[in-house]
């Protein structure tokens, strides 16, 4: 059978011959830096848009080759982000939460925050970009560019340290609006387009698969498979009880051992010392010698836009009765504005 | 598009393009494999395995497999083989869906667009009751535009979903429901319409609601219409309201000549192989495509039907209108598609799955019973059972105490299970409400294996689920920590309901999982095997002991019939 060609409306761009970007400086312009000049970054049409979707994921380990997961290839877990007519990405404002995924996948650092951290992207062309007519996806050209611009070195952060409480409150204050966020998947993609950022493996259920109730699970780069719980709501008791659950299932049904399994929960924000959560963590590790990690999703935002690898297995995250503070170096006084996410409201 | 659908038909395409025809096997076994379907939480051959039953139309992965080949079939992305339904085989639309499907976003759109617009009846593709003649989403979207820019889904069942073309008037449509719109008041008038008018239909109310559903969820996802509440019937409505690309589709689309099969069998030989190519590669010419090869030839289609359509561009897909074979045939002699050969289907082999919820445990009952000091809810309960032993059998005052619980709530339910278990001659206490550090439902006491009890009432949840069992567990983890009454770590921690669970597989997967990865022990026990206990406690002086309960584990049961 033979398939018909689409016509394509929109060039393609690339780096002129001999221009090779040495390093990209992050910031709140982020700048090319090509053979001693300096140019803002600008959107290169890649022909696989990393800002819209995501790498293949690695394979499942063996004994998991019967677990089904979301197969969604979008980096942005609202589905904000599309590519245009004119083949730039274009971002819907109404469904961009700010999380910033898409500023952070950009190889080229083309996207960028304004002040309100609404996300934008930068179009202009400079004397290194030349436009050219786009061939199929098949093309060689097309493969190196975008495999040159993976590996193009990155320096700075996303998101400036003194900015980390106004970038996390905006997240945090686009996800209370949103109505339609409510809906698990997309807490559960944002958390794990996240987590990938530190070399994490997380694999989402599928929406709609009501005999696999866990949220996602993950795996270390040390192949350590366990459960991972995202609860942006208030039922923190429910979420502990989901994780025995997740964690019973992946040892009864893909022999992923329950003594070695190393659980997360990630919140909005913390349950309230007085809630039972806390309690039961200590009694699980008690009676069943397990530990149940705690994160807030404001402390892997924050992390990952200082581009800080989270071990989310730290004792750092390891929150009980006896210590509610998530404690890192990198957030020490940061985020201290910012209610509930290093540790429960006072 | 981030779509199950377009990965769904990516993936069945990639996996079965190569098979002269495919079936719902060949279906379940792809999208179990690539784990875009999955039964009883799992993806691969245990999906299949799990999910094979006698009674095929039970099996949930093949009638899954079905559900998305029906879809298809009605967007043109798959059609049968031969005469009967199945097997199947892929359109050269649905080849271009699959395609596309795996490029970035917009490639797909505007040709699953297309095939939304091309859902046409009546049509030699699909088997169905309903006579009405209709291009449906040509309907809702006209008929919003004429009803002030917005409609609500039932009027869209009132309206457009119930129009026929060849019978009724449009303009008469329209003003229907606009009288219903200024002389209904109230939403109930409205409601006592729309019963009406679900009764004339012989069909449940719900059941006409749920066939909006996918209309909706079609022609949203087109990007055709979306919501937005408004005044009516005395209510704050969520309606549905045409986009700037369904308002532009369909002033585009109004212009085109809309051709249906009627008009088509008329058509002599050469103008309808006219017509199929106009057709096609017109959907294929507004999706982007590159058809320019085939320029010179449309050229001269369109002066050879000239006449028919007027002028105008055309309005047709052929494979949701036509049987395949006439256009295939087209394509073959364009060079675009191989002329069919023959090749054997490879069956698939599945396992029978085992089924799990016949393993339930016998509660055993000891024939001592020893006299407790009871309260007097206890006393209340067993001079009922006497009263209704005088003249009904055992299994009759089962059946009538099992009823009276029906609607019982958490304040009468909970306290009476408790004192059930203490006529059997156990130590039972109901947590007081608002006591945190007690966070089972109630225990029964005990010097060395007390047992906590998560109960849920009938108002809480009819069918006990796994939530029950989750809490279960909770229990029993909290009381071997804080150690507020001795227990041992074997010893079972029940989740008592109304009535067994409905998948009681899914339940029993969980209570094994449980045992395995914890090495603790839940017990369900449903309320008919409790009254049946409570019976034979007054009745026959039987009894239960501690130690009893506490081996249990999984689904268990007591009847009296094997008591006597």
């Amino acid at each position: 059978m033979r398939i018909l060609k689409r016509k394509n409306d929109a060039s393609t761009r690339l780096l002129i011959p001999g221009a090779q970007i040495d390093h990209i400086s992050l910031g709140a312009q982020n700048l090319w830096h090509i053979s001693g000049v300096t140019v803002p970054a600008s959107c290169m049409k890649c022909i696989y848009p990393l800002c819209i979707r995501k790498k293949e994921s690695s394979n499942l380990p063996e004994n998991l080759s019967d677990f089904s997961y979301d197969q969604s290839y979008f980096v942005c877990p609202s589905q904000a982000i599309n590519l245009g007519k004119d083949g730039f990405p274009t971002i819907d404002q109404e469904r961009c939460i700010s999380c910033g995924l898409c500023v952070f996948n950009c190889p080229y650092a083309s996207l960028n925050f304004d002040e309100n951290y609404k996300i934008s992207v930068n179009k202009k062309i400079n004397n290194f970009i030349c436009e050219e007519n786009r061939t199929p996806a098949t093309s060689e050209k097309q493969i190196l560019q975008s495999s040159t611009a993976t590996s193009v070195n990155k320096i700075g952060s996303h998101v400036n340290e003194k900015e980390l409480d106004n970038y996390v409150r905006a997240v945090y204050s686009n996800i209370k609006a949103y109505d339609w966020f409510n809906c698990p998947e997309y807490a559960n993609r944002l958390v794990a387009r996240l987590l990938e950022f530190s070399g994490y493996d997380v694999f989402c259920s599928r929406i709609g698969d009501v005999y696999n109730r866990m949220d996602a699970i993950i795996i270390s780069d040390k192949g350590n498979i366990s459960p991972m719980e995202i609860e942006f709501g208030m039922d923190a008791l429910e979420t502990i009880r989901a994780l025995l659950d997740d964690i019973a299932i992946l040892d009864f049904n893909f022999n992923c051992k329950a003594k070695s399994s190393k659980p997360i929960v990630v919140f909005l924000e913390m349950p309230n010392v007085r809630q039972g959560y806390w309690q039961d963590i200590n009694d699980i590790h008690k009676v069943l010698g397990i530990k149940i990690y705690t994160l807030t999703l404001g402390v892997i935002l924050s992390l990952t836009a200082l581009r800080i690898k989270i071990n989310v297995n730290a004792d750092a995250s390891y929150l009980s009765t006896d210590e509610y503070r998530i404690r890192h170096y990198a957030l020490e006084s940061i985020l201290e504005s910012v209610d509930g996410v290093l540790e429960p409201r006072k | 598009m981030d779509n199950t659908q377009f990965l769904v038909m990516s993936a069945l395409y990639d996996n079965l393009k190569s098979y002269e025809s495919f079936n719902l096997a060949d279906m379940s076994s792809t999208l179990t494999n690539s784990r875009l379907m999955t039964a009883y939480g799992f993806a691969g051959k245990r999906a299949l395995e799990k999910s094979n039953t006698n009674d095929t139309s039970r099996n949930s992965t093949l009638m899954n497999a079905k559900m998305y080949a029906e879809i298809f079939r009605m967007l043109g992305w798959i059609q049968s083989y031969g005469v009967s339904s199945y097997p199947l085989v892929f359109t050269y639309i649905g080849a271009h869906i699959a395609e596309l499907a795996k490029q970035e976003s917009l490639a797909v759109e505007k040709l699953y667009q297309e095939c939304v617009l091309g859902i046409v009846n009546p049509n030699k593709i699909i088997n169905v009751k309903y006579t009405e003649s209709s291009r449906i989403f040509m309907y809702i979207l006209k008929s919003i535009k004429d009803l002030d820019g917005l409609m609500y889904k039932h009027e869209m069942c009132m309206g457009p979903m119930s129009f026929d073309d060849q019978n009724d008037t449009w303009e008469d449509m329209v003003h229907n429901i606009k009288e219903y719109r200024e002389n209904i008041q109230t939403y109930q008038e409205f409601k006592e319409e729309f019963e009406l008018f679900s009764k004339n239909l012989n069909m449940q109310p719900t059941s006409v609601d749920n066939c909006t559903r996918m209309p909706i969820a079609m022609i949203k996802q087109c990007g055709f219409v979306e919501d937005k509440y408004h005044d009516l019937y005395g209510r704050k409505l969520k309606c549905l309201s045409l986009t700037k690309l369904g308002e532009s589709t369909l002033e585009k689309y109004s212009t085109y000549y809309d051709l249906r099969l009627r008009e088509f069998n008329k058509l002599p030989e050469d103008q309808k192989n006219a017509m199929i190519r106009l057709g096609l590669f017109g959907m294929f010419k507004r999706s982007g495509f590159e058809v320019d090869e085939f320029r010179q030839l449309l050229v001269k289609d369109f002066a050879l039907v000239e006449k028919v359509t007027d002028g105008c561009e055309v309005l047709f897909s052929p494979y949701q209108t036509i049987n395949r074979q006439q256009i295939d045939s087209i394509l073959s002699d364009l060079g675009l598609k191989q002329k069919e050969g023959h090749g054997a289907l490879q069956p698939r082999i599945i396992k029978r799955k085992v089924d799990e919820s016949k393993d339930m445990q016998e509660i055993e009952l000891s024939d001592h019973l020893t006299a407790m000091n009871l309260s007097q809810r206890a006393q209340e309960i067993i001079k009922e059972v006497q009263k209704l032993s005088a003249s009904n059998s055992k299994d009759e005052i089962t059946s009538i105490l099992f009823k009276k619980y029906q609607h019982a709530t958490q304040t009468n339910f909970y306290p009476d299970v408790t004192e059930m278990f203490n006529i059997l001659g156990l130590n039972c206490h109901c947590s007081r409400p608002g006591d945190h550090g007690a966070r089972w439902d109630a225990i029964i006491i005990d010097e060395k294996q007390s047992i906590p009890i998560e109960i849920k009432s009938p108002t809480e949840e009819q069918n006990m689920s796994v939530k029950a069992v989750r809490q279960a567990l909770e229990n029993k983890i909290i009381l071997l920590s804080r150690e507020p009454y001795t227990t041992s770590r074997s010893a079972a921690s029940l989740a008592l309901g109304y009535m067994k669970p409905n998948d009681r597989a899914e339940v029993a997967t969980l209570i094994k999982a449980f045992s395995k990865a914890f090495n603790l022990n839940v017990a369900v026990v449903d309320f008919k095997s409790l009254l049946n206990m409570v019976v034979s406690a007054v009745c026959d002086n039987k009894s239960v002991s501690i130690s009893q309960l506490a081996k249990l584990g999984g689904l268990t049961n007591a009847d009296i019939k094997k008591k006597e």
